[in-house]
């Protein structure tokens, strides 16, 4: 890890970490990056480690494949919504090389500049480029590229954190601060720091919760839009909830004006309904990688009704 | 860009080899050691036709680095027939017309053949989940999970 740190520290933005490689090698074979080095993780067993524990709950290395979380015992377990989640990446030799961290820290997807660099020689550079326009958003002032990690919404329902190391020590970052909004540059992270892992608190009691996962063609794809649910209920009455999608917009979205409209409310079709106008007001789907804003709403609509009739007594 | 000797352990056999840093595997594979069953799709990951087993698991060559695969046990679809028969998986392909181009045949074999080692009578879901990453533009799959389901589960590779 000391010798990634130097590295990351003398080369910063222009040397780009290798874990599974699902992410980086297509983007260098496109061309849409060109850092002037890559650094593999893989041999750095630390970073290959699962631990767990009923005082600390659980931590996840950077190089812990999806694969290998799902298959960890206490996963099925203790954090069905983490495995629900981690399964639904992909397909199968994806959830073999990719990383959990790696899913977390996805570049941001767009259908126009994740083309190759021969397909943007027809057109001006939009701003993830160093241009000064957007494809995905006409008259755009910023990069709308789409947040796409299918773990997220789940890590962040889970309130899970981030261990990042840098020159200056290690900090925790929650996964939902994580996100900065901006395609160009999605994550809170300076340039010469390193996600080292991610963690999640033990799982407490009462909690019920789901994940949906809407895509073309059911795997392969990147998400519609992805909704994890947790919800506690005292009798009828809803104690507490979070409500996290991801997929939909250039960060993922913690609806919290809808959580706290269900919060001493029997889930009532009204009361649900009325929630759904919250999440879709926070929620501000794009067009782009595959769906319409029209499709994302459609679908988040979908999957919560069907999420919450299933978890609620 | 400097060449840098690699040790490779591909269907049991060890071989030395002088690749660059940014070779991938398929490449390798192919172009280095001759080894020309593992085919190149889409070159970025969203197909299958590229699957190999490493440590006895389906992966993508062509994401993976070339330096990166020292060290693992490689599996590619030569590795597959025991001498000069046939596996039985390659056989029920043909006896179930599994196998029309033969282009995604290589990359669905390998995945294949690590599901019956882990699940003996896989179901029809089961079968769908482990090939969905292996893309055929030909058959439209139903010969392929019939082929995968006529096969009792695996001794080992």
């Amino acid at each position: 890890m000391d010798a990634v740190l130097e590295i990351k520290q003398e080369f910063g933005s222009q040397c780009v970490l290798l874990a599974g490689g699902t992410d980086v090698l297509p983007l260098l074979k496109r061309r849409n990056i060109s850092p002037g080095h890559v650094v593999s993780l893989r041999r750095i067993p630390q970073l290959r480690q699962v631990q767990y524990s009923d005082e600390d709950g659980l931590r996840v290395g950077a190089c812990v494949s999806l694969r290998d979380l799902n298959e960890h015992q206490t996963i099925t377990k203790s954090y069905p919504l983490l495995a629900e989640a981690a399964l639904s990446v992909a397909y199968n030799q994806i959830r073999n090389m990719g990383t959990v961290v790696g899913n977390v820290c996805l570049d941001n997807k767009c259908s126009f500049f994740n083309q190759t660099a021969f397909w943007w020689k027809s057109r001006q550079d939009c701003f993830n480029r160093g241009g000064e326009s957007c494809y995905v958003v006409s008259g755009g002032k910023q990069c709308y590229a789409l947040c796409a990690g299918d773990t997220v919404s789940a890590l962040i329902a889970m309130d899970a954190l981030l261990e990042v190391v840098g020159p200056e020590g290690k900090r925790q970052v929650p996964v939902r601060d994580f996100y900065t909004g901006d395609g160009r540059r999605p994550h809170h992270l300076r340039d010469e720091e390193v996600v080292t892992a991610v963690r999640i608190p033990p799982p407490a009691p009462g909690w019920k919760e789901g994940f949906q996962k809407k895509s073309a063609r059911g795997a392969v794809d990147f998400a519609i839009a992805t909704l994890s649910l947790r919800l506690r209920q005292n009798g009828r009455a809803i104690e507490d909830a979070r409500i996290v999608l991801n997929g939909v917009s250039t960060k993922p979205i913690r609806a919290e004006k809808a959580e706290k409209h269900l919060i001493g409310k029997d889930p009532k079709a009204e009361t649900i309904e009325k929630c759904l106008r919250f999440i879709l007001e926070e929620a501000t789907p794009l067009s782009l990688v595959g769906a319409s804003a029209f499709l994302r709403r459609r679908m988040i609509g979908t999957m919560f009704r069907d999420l919450v009739e299933s978890l609620v007594n | 860009m400097e060449k840098e000797l690699l040790v490779l352990t591909v269907n049991e056999e060890v071989y030395e080899i002088a690749v660059k840093p940014n070779d991938t595997l398929l490449e390798v594979l192919r172009e280095k050691l001759d080894l020309v069953g593992t085919k190149e799709g889409c070159g970025l990951g969203e197909c299958g036709t590229c699957t190999v087993l490493i440590n006895g698991r389906p992966m993508l060559s062509c994401l993976t680095l070339a330096l990166d695969a020292a060290g693992s046990r490689i599996t590619t679809i030569e590795g597959v027939a025991p001498g000069e028969d046939l596996d039985p998986l390659q056989q029920a392909f043909i006896t179930h017309g599994a196998v029309q181009c033969g282009y995604c045949t290589p990359g669905m074999i390998l995945t294949a053949k690590e599901l019956l080692q882990r699940e003996a009578r896989p179901t029809a879901k089961q079968i769908k989940e482990a090939i969905a990453g292996n893309l055929c533009r030909c058959t439209g799959y139903i010969k392929i999970v019939e082929a995968i389901q006529a096969v009792k589960g695996g001794e080992g590779l």
